[in-house]
């Protein structure tokens, strides 16, 4: 069993300028076998959070507790936790078997052969025998990765805390290394708490996100609750790349029907957007993601026309970058479209895909509406059509 | 290279640099070898002479010739250097005393260093400065003082006070120099042992200890030397001939008027040997640690 719980946890250092509040009432439930990714912002207190459930920091308030245990006090060899570093922190003077055995040593009672085949087992699985007897600095970063998280594995602990331990290979690497680490944790079945600042590396691994932000709790969701039902403007902003463009609008009742009034544009509200956000004043954030941004007639309800400032073709998909009323947004277009700079573009935005936020809390007031079970049933019926077809063909 | 091309525009200075720059030219490479081997040809040719010498007698040194003929070598020097009982007492007592003082000095050291680089407490900062006020004052200046002390505590005439009396000079700068190899030791190790099950002394024991190892060679090394080469300190705390050590042993062969240079050549070998032989066997990571100024980790 491996079920996690932080229970309103808080974390402040002490600075000569005064109080530093890293972690602020946190409080998450993880399952048992679950992979929880913490992602946010530098200085967001995901390391922090993560040092705390491993009992590198102590808590200022608040507990952490492992299978009904409160484990807050003890030291972290208790735990039964393993820890995966950034730097991979593999010992220098030891070679990769003396890595991998040493926590077994220090923490374990096993008998010599046990630790012998335990380590030779995980290096087998994680197919790297054959660098048992090299010390860290005669292997590339890909290898410290894998000595470092066969270190971890060795251990077989409840828990798995892992500090942003991709962000030191390359891209190439690092893209096998995920698939690689989220079929392992899936094999193991540990409970996985995982520190993130790169947003692909949260959406595509995790069963869950935490998004923090200046210590605090944003969201906790699947990736795709966290990316298209975002709590407030920051998860909104934060998770997706490019990220959401935002327009700071005003209600306008004054007219035939309800608009949202920007220094570029007006955006006529439908009934049901406008029951979402009336009663929470005349200032509003406009959301919508590049991708969702459409290209229009002029002609076209709600168009808003923009000045193409610079493109950017990344072969599938092409980044424009607009100009409305002296600010720059960005769009999602087709890969194959090729579009001037400096010339005008006619673009809307999908009523169904829109967000709005208080532009005073940023608190999420509509989310774009998710693709329904219908919409889904549609694609993969288009999809065995295309299928069936292809094989008449 | 310089970055001016045209030779007849540039300064001196700028063409030695340019010069310097120039790695592949025999010219500069024999200059280079040339003042170097002046350098060391006038530092070892009075040692090297010195331990030759040594095997000679008092009429071969006081004669005309430079270089001695193998008739001339003879072991006899060291034979009554090494017969005499009171300088085996000495070099025994130098032994005694330099090795219990670098074992204390790095012991101290290593902990303060851990401790200074690693945790954060009130008054480290004051410490640290403390530490190194106390290289800034001659030793001449406080020793009265410090043979006060030493006498209200009974440490005069021991091998125990002058053991306690090098450490207190060795300590801050071994101190000083292991806190510096310890903070090149990225925490992340600290902390990866900390989850693996070590404490702070089993982290101290199996992670520090062994990367700071070039640091600790150079620590001991550097108070070694200072406790075997001592005068100052062993002549004011030593009252008797029992707690007396090697470079005072040296004045045994210096009567009022006459000066037995033969013996007292054997001697000075003798008392350099040790020092030579644990440069040999540390030499590794002297040097290493030395150069690189502490280990990097990962």
């Amino acid at each position: 069993m491996g079920e996690l719980e932080i229970q309103n946890l808080t974390k402040v250092f002490q600075d000569d300028g005064g109080d530093i509040i890293a972690v602020d009432d946190l409080d998450i439930e993880i399952k048992d076998g679950e992979l929880i990714v913490l992602v946010g912002p530098s200085g967001c207190g995901k390391s922090t959070t993560l040092r705390c459930v491993g009992g590198l920091e102590s808590p200022t308030d608040g507990d952490i507790v492992l299978d009904g245990t409160a484990v807050t006090d003890q030291k972290p060899k208790k735990r039964d936790m393993a820890m995966v570093f950034q730097s991979y922190a593999l010992y220098p003077h030891m070679t990769s078997r003396e890595n991998m055995e040493f926590g077994l040593k220090m923490a374990t009672d096993l008998p010599k052969d046990e630790i012998r085949s335990r380590v030779e087992d995980t290096a087998e699985m994680l197919g790297i025998p054959e660098l048992l007897e090299k010390k860290p600095e005669e292997l590339s970063g890909g290898q410290q990765q894998r000595v470092a998280l066969g270190r971890a594995i060795v251990r077989e602990p409840e828990v798995f805390l892992m500090d942003e331990p991709l962000s030191n290979l390359d891209a190439k690497l690092r893209t096998e290394m995920r698939t690689e680490l989220q079929k392992l944790q899936q094999d193991l079945g540990v409970t996985t708490l995982y520190v993130t600042h790169d947003q692909t590396e949260a959406m595509t691994m995790s069963d869950r996100i935490v998004v923090l932000n200046d210590g605090e709790l944003q969201q906790i969701g699947t990736p795709l609750e966290c990316y298209h039902e975002p709590e407030n403007k920051f998860v909104a902003g934060f998770i997706g790349s490019p990220s959401m463009n935002f327009f700071d609008v005003e209600l306008d009742t004054s007219g035939d029907g309800p608009t949202l009034v920007h220094e570029g544009f007006k955006y006529d509200l439908q009934e049901e957007v406008y029951a979402d956000i009336k009663g929470h004043g005349e200032r509003f954030t406009l959301g919508i993601r590049p991708e969702d941004i459409k290209l229009a007639t002029a002609d076209e309800h709600n168009a808003v026309t923009t000045t193409v400032e610079v493109t950017e073709p990344l072969g599938e998909v092409t980044y424009v970058y607009l100009e409305i009323a002296d600010q720059q947004y960005t769009a999602t277009l087709e890969g194959d479209m090729v579009i001037e700079t400096g010339r005008t573009l006619t673009i809307r935005f999908p009523k169904d895909r829109i967000h709005v936020f208080d532009a005073e809390t940023g608190e999420a007031l509509r989310n774009r509406s998710r693709p329904d079970d219908e919409d889904i049933e549609s694609l993969t019926g288009l999809q065995s059509a295309d299928s069936a077809q292809a094989s008449v063909e | 290279m310089a970055t001016n091309t045209d030779p007849e525009s540039r300064n001196i200075a700028q063409r030695i640099d340019a010069w310097l720059d120039d790695d592949m030219s025999p010219r500069r490479a024999l200059v280079v070898y040339l003042v170097l081997g002046l350098y060391f040809a006038f530092l070892l040719l009075p040692v090297v002479y010195m331990v030759l010498v040594s095997f000679t007698s008092q009429e071969f040194l006081f004669s005309s010739e430079l270089l001695p003929s193998l008739g001339d070598l003879t072991l006899y020097n060291y034979e009554a250097v090494l017969s005499r009982g009171d300088f085996r007492t000495y070099f025994v007592n130098s032994m005694i005393v330099a090795t219990s003082t670098t074992l204390l000095v790095l012991t101290v050291g290593i902990l303060a260093g851990y401790s200074m680089s690693r945790f954060e407490y009130p008054g480290r900062g004051a410490l640290l400065y403390a530490f190194l006020s106390t290289q800034m004052l001659p030793l001449v200046l406080i020793l009265i003082p410090f043979y006060l002390l030493m006498n209200s505590l009974n440490l005069v005439d021991s091998l125990f006070g002058i053991i306690i009396a090098h450490a207190v000079i060795g300590i801050p700068l071994g101190t000083w120099l292991l806190k510096g190899y310890i903070d090149d030791i990225p925490e992340s190790l600290d902390e990866a042992a900390k989850m693996d099950g070590c404490s702070h002394l089993s982290i101290l024991r199996r992670v520090i200890v062994p990367l700071a190892m070039p640091g600790i060679a150079v620590s001991g090394f550097y108070t070694f030397i200072l406790s075997w080469n001592d005068y100052l300190l062993v002549s004011m705390l030593s009252q008797t001939a029992a707690t007396r050590t090697l470079p005072f042993g040296l004045q045994l062969f210096q009567a009022q008027n006459t000066v037995a240079w033969n013996l007292l050549i054997a001697a000075a070998v003798i008392t350099m040997a040790p020092v030579i032989l644990l440069f040999a066997v540390a030499q590794r990571w002297v040097v290493e640690g030395l150069a690189s100024g502490g280990m990097k980790g990962n």
